[in-house]
């Protein structure tokens, strides 16, 4: 009896607005105390990009526990945050039918768990390497995946000064013999493929044969939560233009907020 | 800036100072007609700038945002926009000054700047780029809009005066200038993670410019939750509008001018 009264009290707990409100500015006053730190330690934060989250946290982040503790810190916040918002849209649907009218705000509950779910995974699944140099007709293992990425053309593109506007990569991947998939990577358009991403970053020159040869610079990426996360932004895009709808249907009928 | 670009420039600019001066003859001689004078300027002025932006646009090929003029220019366009939003939804009248005086402050220190419009990096050559800068600063109008309410809010608890409008109609000013600014601001975040993604393969950055995003965002989405609260109402939701839109001019100007980013404003 007591056990379903505590559940009962956490359940309420975590579908209270007023935590959302405590969680989000506690997790807000953090950050903004903590990433004052950012520029001035650019050996410590210079290189999250480069690298999955964990693989900061492990090699970079223990080395300086006193500047990045608010990281994790701010993580958790957010993680809760997300559980909040979790509870709040359960809460949502065993109450749909008086409360379908509320379907935009919480599309947008259900885009933000998804996104800091996809997050988490691929903070802890994923892996980032930069300035992967290949030539034409060259392939790199991708032993964390077990596939083969071969560069079959590459092409820098020039405007009329010389300027470097392009660089035409023809990326095909590998299964062992089995091709999976063939494209031609380019500024803003890179080889996808079920979380991984290869970026052409940018090329250069090197001699071979007494001639000047040049080659691609890849980014790869494997990030296993992109796709999730692109539901999730596609689930907090569609809440956001349903809210927007009925906010102004609201406004009309002169609806005001609730008050708790 | 090549002509006609130039005097359109300098006819809003003309348009929106003697807008902004009518609106204070307006606070002390309330007279229709007044207001009707400042209100055409802003309208002549916006479309004036309107033209500008469309003639820049379509000379560059792309909306042209790179720089700071550009974007203290776009920000100025939409901060207009916001005002006659809700001059023509709530007849606002001089309550919307405060956003008028960004505006001129923002064309002020923009109009010595180099127009040029610099050669669009190949990265920046998406769609997503101008949906992400476009719907960006139109957040932004909006949390500049909320802080204005919110300014204005406090002042009326104290003053209780007639020449601003009743409490209640600040508070609900307020409250769907931030709910605007938080929609438009989440598509912009949305497209610039999209948009991320495909040219460097994160959708989220650690730069201080994308953390100091994710926190405005989360700020105002924490504020969206605030206004249902009763304790929040009013009073406290104006303060938290002045300290949100504090930390909106830090990530774009603090951040964008002062540190090393990856979204300079030189």
């Amino acid at each position: 009896m007591q056990f379903s009264l505590f559940v009962n009290k956490l359940w309420k707990l975590f579908c209270s607005l007023k935590l959302s409100i405590v969680l989000a500015s506690m997790a807000t006053l953090l950050a903004i105390g903590g990433s004052v730190l950012m520029p001035f330690n650019p050996q410590i934060f210079g290189g999250m990009d480069s690298m999955s989250l964990n693989r900061w946290m492990s090699k970079v982040a223990t080395q300086a526990p006193c500047m990045t503790w608010w990281i994790p810190a701010s993580g958790v916040l957010v993680v809760l945050l997300a559980l909040n918002a979790l509870c709040c849209f359960i809460d949502w649907l065993i109450h749909f039918r008086s409360r379908w009218r509320k379907c935009g705000e919480y599309l947008i509950h259900l885009g933000f768990v998804l996104i800091v779910a996809a997050f988490l995974w691929g903070s802890q699944m994923g892996f980032r390497s930069e300035n992967n140099g290949l030539l034409i007709g060259q392939s790199i293992p991708l032993p964390q995946l077990g596939l083969v990425l071969k560069l079959d053309a590459f092409e820098p593109v020039f405007n009329r000064d010389g300027r470097p506007i392009d660089m035409l990569n023809t990326l095909a991947l590998y299964d062992g013999d089995r091709l999976l998939k063939r494209v031609q990577a380019r500024t803003n358009h890179p080889l996808t493929w079920n979380g991984l991403v290869v970026i052409p970053a940018s090329y250069g020159q090197t001699l071979r044969g007494g001639r000047y040869m040049a080659y691609s610079i890849l980014t790869i990426n494997y990030d296993p939560g992109a796709n999730l996360a692109f539901v999730g932004s596609l689930g907090m895009g569609s809440g956001v233009l349903l809210t927007l709808f009925s906010f102004y249907r609201k406004r009309t009928r002169g609806d005001r907020p609730d008050i708790i | 800036m090549t002509s006609p670009q130039t005097p359109l420039l300098y006819g809003a600019f003309g348009a929106y100072l003697l807008a902004v001066l009518i609106y204070l003859v307006h606070l002390l001689l309330r007279r229709p007609w007044v207001w009707r004078s400042a209100f055409a300027l802003v309208l002549g002025g916006f479309v004036l700038q309107s033209l500008c932006l469309g003639l820049r646009w379509v000379s560059a090929g792309y909306l042209p945002v790179t720089n700071l003029f550009a974007t203290q220019f776009f920000f100025s366009w939409a901060l207009a926009a916001t005002y006659l939003y809700f001059e023509l939804r709530y007849r606002i009248h001089a309550a919307g000054l405060f956003v008028m005086f960004c505006n001129l402050l923002l064309l002020v220190s923009a109009l010595p700047r180099s127009a040029d419009i610099p050669p669009l990096i190949p990265a920046l050559d998406t769609p997503l780029f101008t949906l992400h800068v476009s719907l960006s600063f139109a957040g932004y109008a909006f949390f500049a809009m909320a802080f204005s309410m919110g300014v204005l809010y406090l002042l009326q608890k104290h003053l209780q005066t007639g020449l601003l409008p009743d409490l209640l109609l600040l508070r609900k000013l307020n409250e769907e200038a931030v709910f605007l600014g938080f929609s438009l601001f989440t598509l912009c975040m949305i497209f610039g993670s999209i948009w991320a993604y495909v040219a460097w393969g994160h959708y989220f950055s650690w730069n201080i410019k994308g953390v100091w995003s994710a926190l405005v965002w989360l700020f105002y989405a924490g504020m969206c939750h605030a206004k249902f609260v009763r304790r929040w109402q009013g009073a406290g939701y104006a303060v938290l509008s002045i300290v949100g839109f504090g930390v909106v001019l830090f990530t774009y100007l603090g951040i964008g001018l002062l540190m090393s980013s990856n979204h300079p404003l030189n």
